[in-house]
Formats: C-alpha cells, sequence, structure tokens
C-alpha cells in the first residue's frame, strides 16, 4: 500500500470532510428547534455508510475494491446533496410556527429577566398609545365616522350671508327659501326647520317641557331616514292643519317606556291633544339631540300664499340634498344665479348664499381643535417612541456582547434582527394593550371634561376601527423604536466588542451620539408642544379677562314661558310677570329680580336681529344694519349689574300708553351718534309685524358680550317689557347666597302661581359663562396635560442619555480624576454636555413652533403666535430641567474613584 | 381517520420501511430512488403519523464510534394506509425486497 494508500486514506477523509461540512451548510436551513437532530441523523447516515464502504471485501481484488470504494464515494457525496432538498422542505413547512414561537419565547424569557426596563418602556408606551388611541377614537367619532344619513356627503346647508352688513350666516326668509325651491336645479330636495319654544307635554301625574322643531313636510326624507315605528308628516295632513306630531326615541322611552301602542294615540302638548304617528330612530338627533318633537309646518299657508311673502326675517333652517351628479360647487353657482335674481326685491340688496357641507356645518370649528389636539398627541407618542428608542440603545450597549457571543456560535445576522424586532415588537403589543386600557380611562376623563354641547360626542366610542388604529400603531411604534437600535446593534463588527468588554468605547460613542440626537428631538418636539399649550392657555387668560358687561356672580336664571294662547293679553301677561316678580323678590336672599327676552351666553338666545336707523336721517343705502332687539323689565340691568351709562333706566312710567322708549348699548350708540349723547334722540326700529316706529332714545348701557366672551359685542335695542309684553322670558335672581341653592324654592312659587307651566332650564349665569368657554377649556387643558407628559418624558430621556453617558466613560473619568481633575471639573465635564443637548433641542424647537402660527391662528384669542412670556418661559423652564436631569448623573460622575474605575478592565 | 393522499415514491417510502428497511440510506438503497426525494417523503410520512422516528441505542452507535442513526417504524395507521396503498398500486409489495432479518 505504502505511498499510495496514506494517499487514498487522506483522500476519504477528503470526501468525508465534504460531505459533513455540506450537511452543516443544509442544516442552516433547517428551523433551529429541529437542527440538532436533524444534522445528528445526516451525519450519522454518513458515518455509517462510510463505515459500509470501508469493510474489507474477501471476493474482489485490491483493484476491484479500490475502484468500487470510489465510486462508492462518489454515490455518498451525492447522496448528501439530497441534504439540501430535505432541509429546505423542513424550512418550508416547519419554519414560521417553530421560528416565531422560539424567538417570542427567547424575547418574553429576555424581558422577564430586566423587569424593570420593560416596565418602564411598557408604562412610556402605555401612555403615548393610550392618549393616542383616546385622541383618535374621538377624532374617529366626530370627523372620520359618517353622519347617520344615508349619503351624508350629498347633503348641505343653505345660508344667507351679506358682506356689507358683516353678516355671515343667517338663515334664509321663508320668500327666498320659497324662491330657492321653485327655481333651483341642483337640489333633489330642500327642506327648512325651526327650533321652536319648548312645548309643555302633560299627562295627568306630570308635566315636561320639551324641545321641538317645527319643520316642512318633506324633512325626514331630505335627511333620508326611516322613522324607527309609524311614519313621517304627509302632505295632505299638514295642509289640513291636523295636529300630528313625530317623536324621538329618546323622549318615547323616558315618558312612554318605549310603548308602540302609542302610535296612533293623542299626547297632550301645550293643553292640546296631538296624535303621535310617528318615532324617529334613536341616533336621528335633527337639528340636536335635546329635540323631542317635531311638529309639521305648513309652509304653504303659512308663507307662499299670504298676499306679500315676507323676506326680510331671517330665521330659517335649510337643508338641501344635492342631486346625484352635482358637485358643491355647481350647487353654489346655481345658488348665485338664484340669489342675484332675488335681488329685485330691496330687502335682498347686497345678500348671497353660501353652501356648505352639512357635516362641516355639524363638526364646525371643532375640526381644527381635533386636529391640532391629534397633532400634539402623535408628538407625544413620537417623544415616546424616542423615549424607548434610546431605552434600548442603551441596553443595545450591554447586548453587543451577548449578541457577538451569538453570531460566534452562527446566529446569521437576519437572525438577530428577527430576534431584535421581534422583542421590540412583543414590547409595543404589551404596550398597545395597556394602552387600549388606559385609552378607556382617557376617554373617560376627555368625556366628562368636553364640553356637553360637542357635537356627536356621543357617538364616541372604542370601535374596530380605533382598535386598528390601535394595533397600527403599535405596530409602527415597534419598527419606529426597534429599527434604530437593532440596525446599530447588528452593525459593523461583532468580534470587536467580544474583545473589548462591555464598557469599551468604541461602540458606545456611536451610541452615544445616536442617543443624544434622539434627546434633542425629543426637547424639540417637547418645546414645541409647549409653546403650543402656551399660546392656548395665554389665550384662555385672555378670554376670560374680557371684560364681560355685567356681574355674573350670584345670579340664578331661568326660562319662564306661560302658554301665550292662555295668556293672550298683554295684561295678562304683566300681571303674570309683575305677581312672579312679587313672589320671588320675597324669598330669602333674594335682592333684586329682573326679567330679559334675549339672555346673554345662552343658546336660546331669543334676541332677533332687526334693522334700525336714526329717526332724523333716512334710511341708509343698500338697506339699514341690523342690531339684536330684546324686551326686559326695568330689574333688569339692575340685577345683572349692567352698567347705565347715560339716561335712565326703565321705569313704571313707562307703559302701554306712554311714549314708546328704548335703552341702547354703548356700540350702537356710537354707531349713529359717535361721541354725542344719544338721550333724548329717536331712533327707528323696524319690528317686523309690529312695524317701523320710532322710540325715544332714554338711556345707554354698556356693552355686554352676548354669545360668547371671545365675540365681540353687537349693537343691542333693549325695549321695555310693560310695552312690548312678550310671554317668552327669561327670569334673573340676584342671590345674597349660592344662587342654586334657591333653584327649589323658585321652581315652587312658579308652580303654585300657575300649576300648568313647568319651569325650564334653572341655572346660574356663572354656568352659562362657563360653557361657553367650554371648548377653550377642554382643549387648552388637554393641550396642558399633554405638553407636561411630553416634558417628563423628555426630561426622562435627558436623564437616560446622560447616565448612560456616564457609566459609558467611567474609565475616562476615573483617568481624569487619577490625573489630577477636581470634581467640580468632572461635574463641569458632564453639565456641559447636558448643556449643549438642551441648547441644541431648544434651539430646534424654538424653529419648529414658530411653524405653530399655522395650525393654531384659528384657536387663539388676543395672542400673537410669537408672544413673548411663552418663547421666554418655555425655554427656560425646558433648559433648566434638562440640566436638573443631567445633574443626577453628573453628582455620579463625581464620585467616581479613579482606582476602582481602572481596575474595571 | 382522514385519507392522506399519498404518492406513489411516498408509497414505495412506507412500503421500504414496513418491509423492515429502517433507516433513510437503506431504504434510498432498496428503492433506489435520490435522497432529495426520500427524506422529504419520510418527513411527511412522519407528520402524517404513519412512520415514527427513533434514536438506536447509543451502545450500538458506540461501538461503531460514530453517532446514533435515527431508525423508522410504520405505525397502525401506517399499516392501514398501506393496505389501502397495496390496492391503489399494484406491484407495489413486488417492488421492494423483504430485507435481512424481517
Amino acid at each position: 500500500m505504502g505511498c499510495s494508500g496514506r494517499l487514498h486514506r487522506r483522500r476519504e477523509a477528503e470526501v468525508i470532510l465534504r460531505c459533513l461540512q455540506l450537511i452543516r451548510f443544509a442544516a442552516f436551513f433547517v428551523p433551529s428547534p429541529l437542527r440538532d437532530d436533524w444534522q445528528q441523523e445526516w451525519e450519522a447516515e454518513v458515518l455509517h455508510s462510510y463505515d459500509e464502504l470501508r469493510r474489507p471485501h474477501p471476493a474482489l481484488s485490491q483493484r476491484e475494491r479500490e475502484r468500487s470504494i470510489r465510486y462508492a464515494e462518489v454515490a455518498l457525496f451525492i447522496r448528501c446533496l439530497g441534504s439540501l432538498p430535505d432541509a429546505l422542505w423542513l424550512c418550508r413547512h416547519e419554519w414560521r410556527a417553530d421560528m416565531l414561537i422560539q424567538d417570542v419565547r427567547y424575547s418574553i424569557r429576555g424581558l422577564i429577566r430586566r423587569p424593570a426596563f420593560t416596565v418602564a418602556i411598557v408604562f412610556i408606551l402605555a401612555l403615548g398609545i393610550g392618549a393616542n388611541t383616546a385622541v383618535f377614537s374621538v377624532v374617529n367619532g366626530v370627523l372620520l365616522r359618517p353622519l347617520p344619513f344615508p349619503e351624508p356627503d350629498r347633503l348641505v346647508m343653505i345660508w344667507d350671508v351679506s358682506p356689507d352688513l358683516s353678516r355671515q350666516k343667517d338663515g334664509p326668509s321663508p320668500g327666498n327659501m320659497i324662491d330657492w325651491r321653485s327655481q333651483n336645479t341642483v337640489f333633489d330636495g330642500a327642506a327648512a326647520w325651526y327650533a321652536t319654544q319648548p312645548k309643555t307635554w302633560r299627562d295627568n301625574n306630570d308635566a315636561e317641557k320639551v324641545q321641538a322643531a317645527q319643520v316642512t313636510t318633506d324633512f325626514f326624507s331630505v335627511f333620508g331616514r326611516m322613522p324607527h315605528l309609524g311614519r313621517t308628516f304627509e302632505a295632505a295632513e299638514v295642509e289640513r292643519q291636523d295636529r300630528v306630531v313625530v317623536l324621538s326615541y329618546a323622549f318615547w322611552q323616558r315618558r312612554f317606556n318605549g310603548d308602540s301602542a302609542l302610535l296612533g294615540r293623542n299626547i297632550l302638548l301645550d293643553e292640546t291633544p296631538h296624535q303621535v304617528v310617528g318615532i324617529m330612530p334613536s341616533d336621528f338627533a335633527m337639528p340636536n339631540k335635546d329635540v323631542g318633537i317635531w311638529v309639521p309646518w305648513d309652509f304653504k299657508k303659512g308663507y307662499a300664499q299670504l298676499p306679500v311673502v315676507p323676506r326680510d326675517y331671517r330665521f330659517l333652517r335649510v337643508v338641501a340634498r344635492l342631486k346625484a351628479d352635482v358637485t358643491i360647487q355647481q350647487a353654489q353657482q346655481n345658488m348665485d344665479a338664484i340669489s342675484a335674481g332675488l335681488e329685485q326685491y330691496p330687502v335682498n340688496k347686497g345678500w348671497r348664499t353660501r353652501v356648505i357641507p352639512l357635516a362641516d356645518e355639524i363638526v364646525g370649528d371643532l375640526r381644527a381643535v381635533l386636529l391640532v389636539l391629534f397633532g400634539a398627541v402623535s408628538c407625544v407618542l413620537l417623544i415616546a417612541c424616542t423615549n424607548i428608542s434610546n431605552l434600548l440603545l442603551t441596553k443595545a450597549a450591554g447586548r453587543s456582547r451577548e449578541l457577538a457571543v451569538r453570531a460566534a456560535i452562527g446566529a446569521s445576522r437576519f437572525r438577530m434582527v428577527r430576534q431584535l424586532l421581534t422583542e421590540s415588537l412583543i414590547l409595543s403589543l404589551a404596550g398597545g394593550a395597556a394602552g387600549l386600557t388606559s385609552a378607556f380611562l382617557g376617554l373617560r376623563v376627555l368625556m366628562s371634561i368636553a364640553p356637553p354641547d360637542l357635537p356627536r360626542f356621543d357617538e364616541v366610542t372604542i370601535d374596530a376601527n380605533v382598535l386598528a388604529f390601535t394595533l397600527l400603531i403599535s405596530i409602527l411604534t415597534a419598527l419606529f423604536f426597534g429599527f434604530l437600535p437593532t440596525l446599530h446593534a447588528t452593525r459593523g463588527d461583532l468580534s470587536g466588542s467580544l474583545k473589548t468588554n462591555s464598557s469599551g468605547t468604541g461602540v458606545g460613542r456611536v451610541q452615544r451620539r445616536f442617543g443624544k440626537a434622539l434627546v434633542i428631538f425629543e426637547i424639540a418636539a417637547a418645546f414645541t408642544l409647549m409653546a403650543g399649550a402656551g399660546l392656548l392657555l395665554r389665550s384662555f387668560l385672555n378670554i376670560i379677562q374680557v371684560p364681560k358687561g355685567f356681574d355674573s356672580d350670584n345670579v340664578l336664571v331661568m326660562r319662564v314661558f306661560p302658554d301665550a294662547r292662555v295668556y293672550r293679553s298683554g295684561e295678562q301677561r304683566l300681571t303674570y310677570f309683575g305677581t312672579l316678580k312679587d313672589r320671588l323678590r320675597a324669598l330669602p336672599s333674594v335682592q333684586t329680580v329682573g326679567a330679559t327676552t334675549g339672555l346673554p351666553m345662552n343658546q336660546y338666545n331669543n334676541a332677533p336681529n332687526r334693522p334700525y336707523w336714526r329717526a332724523d336721517l333716512p334710511v341708509p343705502e343698500g338697506g339699514a344694519p341690523e342690531g339684536q332687539l330684546s324686551m326686559v323689565t326695568p330689574g333688569y340691568f339692575e340685577t345683572m349689574r349692567i352698567r347705565m351709562l347715560s339716561g335712565r333706566n326703565f321705569d313704571s312710567s313707562d307703559h302701554a300708553n306712554s311714549q314708546m322708549v328704548v335703552i341702547i348699548n354703548s356700540t350702537l350708540a356710537r354707531k349713529l351718534w359717535r361721541d354725542a349723547n344719544p338721550v333724548g334722540s329717536s331712533l327707528m326700529i323696524d319690528y317686523a309685524a309690529r312695524g317701523k316706529y320710532p322710540y325715544l332714545v332714554v338711556g345707554v348701557v354698556d356693552d355686554v358680550r352676548g354669545e360668547a366672551l371671545r365675540v365681540a359685542p353687537e349693537p343691542e335695542m333693549f325695549l321695555a317689557h310693560a310695552q312690548v309684553p312678550y310671554a317668552t322670558m327669561n327670569m334673573v335672581l340676584r342671590t345674597e347666597r349660592d344662587p342654586m341653592s334657591l333653584a327649589n324654592a323658585v321652581r315652587r312659587v312658579i308652580l303654585e302661581l300657575d300649576p300648568t307651566q313647568p319651569v325650564y332650564s334653572i341655572t346660574t349665569m356663572n354656568d352659562l359663562v362657563s360653557g361657553t368657554l367650554a371648548r377653550e377649556r377642554f382643549s387648552s387643558v388637554l393641550l396642558a396635560v399633554l405638553a407636561g407628559l411630553a416634558a417628563v418624558l423628555a426630561t426622562f430621556g435627558t436623564y437616560s442619555v446622560m447616565a448612560f453617558f456616564v457609566s459609558n466613560r467611567t474609565r475616562e473619568i476615573g483617568l481624569r480624576v487619577a490625573l489630577g481633575a477636581e470634581t467640580h471639573d468632572v461635574r463641569a465635564l458632564v453639565l456641559r454636555q447636558g448643556a449643549a443637548i438642551a441648547a441644541c433641542g431648544v434651539g430646534l424647537g424654538f424653529i419648529c413652533s414658530l411653524g405653530l402660527s399655522w395650525p393654531m391662528s384659528t384657536l387663539l384669542f388676543g395672542v400673537s403666535t410669537v408672544e413673548p412670556v411663552v418663547f421666554v418661559g418655555v425655554p427656560i423652564l425646558l433648559a433648566s430641567t434638562a440640566l436638573l436631569a443631567s445633574y443626577i448623573p453628573a453628582r455620579r460622575a463625581m464620585r467616581v474613584d479613579p482606582i476602582e474605575a481602572l481596575r474595571q478592565d | 381517520m382522514a385519507k392522506t393522499f399519498l404518492t406513489y415514491t411516498s408509497a414505495l417510502v412506507l412500503e421500504a420501511i414496513a418491509s423492515g428497511y429502517k433507516y433513510g440510506f437503506d431504504v434510498m438503497d432498496v428503492t433506489g430512488l435520490p435522497s432529495g426525494t426520500v427524506y422529504p417523503a419520510m418527513r411527511k410520512l412522519e407528520r402524517n403519523g404513519f412512520v415514527r422516528s427513533k434514536w438506536e441505542q447509543e451502545k450500538a452507535a458506540w461501538r461503531n464510534q460514530r453517532p446514533a442513526r435515527r431508525y423508522y417504524t410504520v405505525t397502525a395507521s401506517g399499516a392501514e394506509a398501506l393496505a389501502d396503498l397495496r390496492k391503489r398500486f399494484h406491484g407495489l409489495q413486488r417492488a421492494v425486497a423483504p430485507a435481512e432479518g424481517s
């Protein structure tokens, strides 16, 4: 054998080596739980075959034997090639479930091993995702979910506008409405409604004032909703003026326990029997959710057949359904043409129409609020992600050894990336689940501080959309915060980190730089949010400091309206209110009592806009301006403490037979008489049905904010109730102690006076004022909370990055101390780093928040978007918290023992 | 039991295992099928519960100075399936010569 035998043996060894190499390569594709067994199976077979083929065969010659061995070797190698398809088959059929489970199990084990770290991350995520989900469910409910009508995009509202008289949105007059209906070519239908005075419902035991809406026959069909039970109004019965009503689902449930036998029966409204013909579904809330009764409106008899169709009393609300292929623009053009034609009537001079999608109308200015909130809350989530990214990055430095070990024993980079991403995903799903819980709580908090009149707010829930959204942001969050550290951890020379120990500077430096960039971003984002919140708060303070023009403390208000058909004559009404005033005045702690038709800060303000002009001058070209007209008793100004600027209050000398008098507010006085004193002059008021008369101006009162604090006062005229005895009044009582404590006594007095006339909405003036502020309060409180959250997260981020900085450079610090650095040098070194980060973040944030002016401008009141208080205060606050956050690590750095630090290697 | 559709190849592998060829390479030898076909077929059979695999005694492996081999045996449901397969593929039984000592 000799030389050739040795050669042969070497070749044999080479073959078996090749075979085993091949198997090891193929094993890479086998799912890891199966891998060891698989490899052993193949190796055992190969080694066994190898033994077999070397078994001596006495029948063969040496030469033949060598040849057959060579063949067998080739065959064995070819057979080993089969391991590859086998491995791939396993890879395809066994991979997914097993691998994933293994990754997941590994990740969970790792996360459990670091409980503090895991809990911190899940907590931060729960805050971020929870806040985001809560706000998204509001955005979803209010903005995204379609209105509960078929093809809601085709519904529009139509308004009268007059740029000359600066009237943005007036309801059209019946005359114009009738012409729109007959002339337009773009609508499938146009319906009108009018929120009438509440009606008194009564049965044998109880009575209640119910909000009612008077609607044209096609009202329900324009919205496209069928009744829950029964039917809606029919043209014939409306023309016959049958007394029929449709009830809201809520009223039907509340008062009749959802009894379907009610259909066709009569109920007593304002002491008159009305037949119930239908019940609307529970989600039909037009014009608003308080409406309990719809009554038909005979538009034809009421207006169209009058000798002169009224055109100057603009009070309707009109909704129309666009024809299927008509756009808003086309409808607007059509309406423009019609209103140009209607200018033939002098009262229509300068009036145009505006077509606005119903969805915009309902949501209104809430869109801006919600979008700003959503932006803010996304910013918080982004900061939270950044923080977590940072934490993971810090951790990744500690784990670089672990990863290097895993790489050395054969884990592929793909495998490790997958592993780390799985970990992020598990974290963020846990965060998402926790976030959902906090979203439920957050939503409850949101709902409790939300203004009650927010449109569609009762439709806000956590639904499938919201759940999908939470899942999506959880996954996106995982990608965002997992991606950077992962890329980082698996990049570059891993064997390098095997050699150095965990405090090695190579990997650390890059991570530090990256971590710093993240914190700079966090501070900038927090800055932007805080600046936004600061602007809103400043604006809120501005609003509540606006002089109201009256004193809202200790004022009880309520609506009282004796049935106009029972109290038919002026004397009856004056007697009723006179007696009521005396009896209320007699209650303990009541100081003064007054009454008005138009109460400020009240959504049911019943003060129509009427044209006025100076009696000594002709009617102005292009129509007279309009001002709010209300009827008040002498006690009104006194009770509300509205200042009398000149002239006198109403008194007993003003009665039905005396000279008609008016008190005007200072805006109107300035407008018509400039600086001259108008008392003693004469003012013409066109008071619709009552006609145009001159009224003697007897007094001027201070301006009152009527609609809301942020709305500038309008011209106002007050007539004496004694001369124009209205039946619908708001009573105002000034009390010595908490006004609400008198509510029951007041209710009793009113019921004693006339048991058929229940009181309606007793509240305090302060509540009415704060109700008009609810939106501002809602958005500024929420934004402030979010900004606070952002600031806390950013501070935490700064702390963690500085702590990492110190622990990473312990050796260097030790060296410096050993070389003679003083402790304050060390502290300065750390603080300098912190200060640099804070400065960069604040600078970047400053630039970002300059961009706030655009989205926020509609929400601000009396604040420039570059408010100095905000733009000086926020940077100081943020920079100091950032420095404070680096102070703790700095102190730790000061205590570094050089000997310990240097020995660490 | 739900009938699993088996190819002729799988049937042949099952027949070989039933005939006493317990190891993967032996099955290849007797059926003449390539390794890239036999092993996936065996994996499928195992997943379907027709065959069961076990590791041979460590002692035997130790004696031959190699790792323990994995051997396959037919389960009860495998035997049942094989009876069906023999009806479907005529001559299946004849395609595999019985192993020594079985």
